[in-house]
């Protein structure tokens, strides 16, 4: 009894909407095929981290075990935690990473937190799982030094390894195959959820403070997200390394790794493409790029704002920023049964 | 009754001796690898779907500035695992022939540039959309500072520059790129002589539009190589000649004895299988009781059951204006096809004959409310409404006009025969069903042959398609032609487990929205093809017997191939 015109007209309204529900099969074709940019989106670009992943937590317990061990270098003075330190950030703090016999790598050494949401593995993305990851830190001459088959007859001469392998891959045993999944298994857990931004991202208003909330329209508005993006803030594309301004005429001395993914290409367009770094823990793992050049985060978004943006921005500006990369470190729980 | 006893017994133990004969053939048969065959037919399958998935993604990316890349990166390694498992299988080398195998490594390979396209495409996309914020804010900039220091003309330059810039991303060609390019270079040459912070300006200026320059050609080059058709046209191919190629090498391994020897254990058990099962295979005669019939509009239109739901949704203004935009882009993109794609009219058709049937609707309602003027309304809102109605009415015309007149497709002179006998023979390999055809003497009408092909099919395919009531019974589809009171009647008869009136509901909805999987508009479009030609559709269904659906067209031709 009670209807007026704009009850009626939302009834109608509703039953449009149902209707032209049904166009939306086609409409990212229609929009495709018109080029019409569609600016009706209002979601963030920046995705919390999963409180949880599904994991083998036997297969966790090993992988984390052979993390730990220096068994799997050469000479038994090195493990992936000596460079991947999960106390402090999961890097190494250093510029470039030292691995057997103090030799020095060439460049720096990621965080293996998050790593498991990065599209690909390493600066230039020449691994595509965490499990082909482990093939080059192993047999890499200056890091550990091994190969294969030597790992694989250490760890069967040890009661724990040869125990466990067989109970929890029973048909394989011991094998390059099955050190590389277990180790994998254990790096999907490396996560860090629950950082203040991802609170603040599930609604709770007060999680990060004004400074960082100022940060994050800022990240947005100065176009850091055009790359730095998704649940890990970066890790899902190649971008080169100054896209605006050669960042590395101005550096000088080019290495073979500053040439990044062309190594693996060849193609000249890679030359100097890196994989986009995850922000996530940007807060703990200074020193930062590829090169360890940059000793603080705020120096690290100087040389973004120059080389990737091609602009300069107001100090204020670029301290909220650091302060709101700040808020994008969550914590590390270590997964049990 | 003894001697049927025996006779049992009798096929009985002639069933057991080919049963044994069976169990040899099978063992003969086990080492031989068909399976690949199949196996790689279904992993293209996978691989196909999540490669068009993979394509939407990527326009669902390339349409939204904020869209992360997180999803559209996901794709890579699922597909990935498939292509591995594909080429394991080509490692099984003597079972596929070598022009198979060369195909479907081409088709790997085409699958790893379509990774590497959308890599780029992403990396570009990225730069772009990021230069193409900032290029205006950058013009902004030096306007600014040069009417400070009363520079109009770089004023007016960049002003002039940055439009151009604008003109050229709509539309980029390479001439114009060329004569950009020149611009900016001269522009940045002469900078060097300006102050610094206008030099400055200028030279981020320069960047921003040398990246645009650099990368929108080629990324949307990129872009609409990745999203093309061309691989899944390939999986489409490779996947009907796995499994042409699966039937003819199996059938040459087999020993001519043993052929034989499985045709006639087949024939027997299908005979048994027949004398057992043949009652119950013949449609039902009462489906086609005329009485029982529905009329196929009413199964479609149930406008006036979503205002239940009102309560808790009430439409906002802004969802309205969004969904407009989206029937406009529709409508573009139906009208802008250069193919005269009959499924698109089909499609346009059926959505502008929903939104005439709301339209019609809502203007009785306003007609009843002018006379509740007296209640308080807020003025912006019904504005806005009004608003969008009128576009919405627009709209409908507009797809109705192109689903009647923009594709004049030739029509012709056709026999309904001829068209069941079309489409009723590839649909009878499906599902294992049984086709009969029982033609009758019917006219020709005038009529597009390829719409009356997609009326047909659309409901042929349903009833191969539908679902036993139970697994053992054989699934029969009478297809009947006939005229009945002077129009032509086709009546699609199955045995399945039919739709009960509680499920019809449903069946309704399915056709309507559900959030994510693809709907489905085989019954909607046959219907509105139906109407089309001055016909109608019926549907009558009975649970755990079947469905018969009867498409009545008028026999005279004047009448035929008329609008609705
Ligand atoms: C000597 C120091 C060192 C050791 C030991 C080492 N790493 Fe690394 N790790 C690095 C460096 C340096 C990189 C970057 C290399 C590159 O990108 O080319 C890296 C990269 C990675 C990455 C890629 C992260 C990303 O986001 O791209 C993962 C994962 C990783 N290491 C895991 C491991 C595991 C597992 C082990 C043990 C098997 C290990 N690392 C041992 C130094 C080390
Ligand atoms: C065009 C793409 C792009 C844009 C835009 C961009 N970045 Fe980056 N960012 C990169 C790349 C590529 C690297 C890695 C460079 C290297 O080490 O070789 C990187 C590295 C970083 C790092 C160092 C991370 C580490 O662990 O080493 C920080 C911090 C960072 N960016 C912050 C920002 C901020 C803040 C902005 C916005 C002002 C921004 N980025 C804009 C591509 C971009």
């Amino acid at each position: 009894m009670k209807y007026n015109l704009i009850s009626r007209l939302s009834i109608r309204i509703f039953q449009i909407k149902q209707h032209l529900r049904r166009l939306k099969i086609l409409y990212p074709v229609g929009l495709c095929l018109l080029g019409v940019h569609y600016p009706v989106f209002s979601e963030e670009p920046i995705k919390p981290i999963p409180e949880t992943v599904e994991v083998d937590f036997e297969k966790v317990e090993l992988g984390k075990r052979l993390f730990n061990d220096t068994l799997l270098s050469k000479d038994n003075t090195v493990s992936c935690a000596s460079c991947h330190n999960l106390a402090t950030g999961g890097d190494d703090d250093r510029p470039v990473s030292v691995g057997i016999d103090g030799k020095e790598g060439p460049i720096n050494a990621p965080t293996v937190f998050n790593s498991g949401l990065n599209f690909k593995q390493f600066w230039d993305g020449r691994a595509s799982t965490l499990a082909d990851q482990v093939d080059g830190p192993i047999q890499n001459e200056v890091e550990m030094g091994s190969i294969w088959p030597e790992i694989v007859a250490k760890l069967y001469k040890n009661d724990f390894y040869s125990k466990e392998f067989k109970k929890i891959y029973p048909q394989e045993g011991i094998s390059r195959n099955t050190v590389r999944d277990a180790i994998a298994e254990f790096e999907k857990t490396l996560i860090t959820p629950n950082s203040p931004f991802d609170l603040w991202l599930r609604g709770s208003k007060n999680a990060i403070n004004t400074q960082q909330k100022r940060g994050y329209e800022l990240f947005k508005s100065y176009g850091c997200t055009s790359c730095h993006q998704g649940t890990n803030v970066g890790g899902n594309m190649f971008q080169v390394f100054g896209v605006l301004n050669s960042y590395f005429l101005e550096r000088g001395n080019i290495t073979e790794a500053d040439m990044g993914r062309y190594n693996i290409t060849g193609n000249p367009s890679d030359k100097h493409a890196f994989k986009v770094p995850s922000l996530r823990m940007a807060a703990h793992t200074a020193p930062y790029f590829h090169d360890g050049s940059a000793k603080t985060l705020r120096e690290a978004v100087d040389v973004m704002f120059k080389f990737q943006l091609g602009r300069e921005a107001p100090d204020q500006d670029k301290d909220d920023i650091v302060e709101f990369i700040k808020s994008l470190a969550g914590t590390y729980t270590a997964v049990t049964k | 009754m003894n001697n049927t006893t025996q006779l049992n017994k009798g096929i009985l133990l002639i069933a057991l001796l080919f049963a044994g004969a069976a169990i040899l053939l099978f063992m003969q048969s086990a080492n031989k690898s068909a399976g690949v065959y199949s196996e790689g037919a279904s992993t293209i399958r996978k691989i196909q779907t999540l490669d068009a998935n993979w394509s939407v993604e990527a326009m669902k990316v390339r349409t939204n500035p904020l869209a992360d890349f997180d999803l559209l990166s996901a794709f890579a390694p699922e597909v990935g695992t498939l292509k591995e498992k594909l080429s394991g299988l080509l490692a099984v080398e003597d079972e596929l022939s070598e022009n198979l195998g060369d195909d479907i490594n081409a088709y790997i390979s085409n699958l790893n540039a379509k990774e590497e396209q959308l890599e780029r495409f992403k990396s570009g996309y990225a730069i772009i959309r990021n230069s193409e914020r900032y290029l205006p804010l950058a013009a902004n900039n030096i306007v600014q500072l040069s009417q400070n220091a009363k520079q109009y003309e770089i004023a007016d330059e960049v002003s002039g520059l940055s439009n151009e810039m604008r003109e050229y991303m709509a539309a980029p060609s390479e001439s114009h790129r060329a004569r950009l390019r020149l611009l900016l270079t001269d522009f940045s040459e002469r900078s060097i002589h300006f102050d610094s912070a206008l030099s400055d300006g200028v030279s981020n200026f320069v960047s921003h539009g040398n990246v645009l320059l650099d990368e929108s050609i080629s990324t949307e080059k990129l872009f609409r190589e990745a999203t093309s058709d061309k691989t899944r046209e390939e999986a489409e191919i490779l996947v009907r000649a796995l499994s042409s190629t699966g039937a003819v090498a199996d059938k040459e391994k087999q020993n001519y004895l043993y052929g034989a020897l499985g045709a006639l254990l087949a024939s027997i058990i299908a005979g048994i299988a027949m004398i057992i099962k043949r009652k119950s295979a013949d449609p039902s005669s009462d489906l086609k009781r005329d009485g029982d019939f529905e009329d196929g509009d009413n199964l479609f239109v149930d406008h006036d059951e979503v205002g239940a739901e009102v309560g808790d949704t009430i439409a906002t203004d802004k969802s309205v204006i969004e969904n407009v935009d989206i029937v406009d882009s529709v409508t573009h993109y139906c009208s802008s096809t250069k193919t005269s794609d009959v499924s698109n009219q089909i499609f346009a058709g059926l959505i502008s004959d929903d939104l005439m049937e709301i339209v019609r609707k809502i203007e009785a309602e306003k007609e009843r409310d002018a006379d509740l003027s007296g209640y308080a309304v807020d003025a912006a809102l019904s504005d806005k409404t009004e608003d969008s109605y009128q576009h919405i009415s627009r709209i409908a015309k507009k797809l109705s006009s192109y689903a009647t007149n923009a594709v004049e497709e030739n029509k012709e002179w056709v026999n309904i025969n001829d068209v069941i006998r079309e489409v009723a023979t590839p649909e009878s390999q499906h599902n294992g069903a049984t086709v009969r055809v029982k033609f009758g003497d019917i006219p020709h009408i005038i009529a597009s042959p390829t719409e009356l092909k997609c009326l047909f099919k659309n409901l042929v395919h349903n009833a191969v398609s539908s679902v036993r009531s139970d697994e053992e019974q054989e699934l029969v589809v009478e297809i009947e032609t006939q005229t009945l009171e002077g129009q032509i009647a086709v009546t699609i008869t199955d045995n399945g487990a039919g739709v009960d009136s509680e499920k019809r509901k449903n069946i309704t909805k399915l056709f309507k929205t559900d959030g994510n999987t693809p709907l489905d508009f085989s019954l909607p479009s046959s219907n509105y093809l139906a109407k089309r030609y001055g016909g109608k559709l019926l549907l009558n269904s009975i649970p755990n017997k079947g469905t018969a659906v009867r498409v009545l067209l008028p026999e005279n031709s004047e009448l035929a191939g008329v609008a609705v």
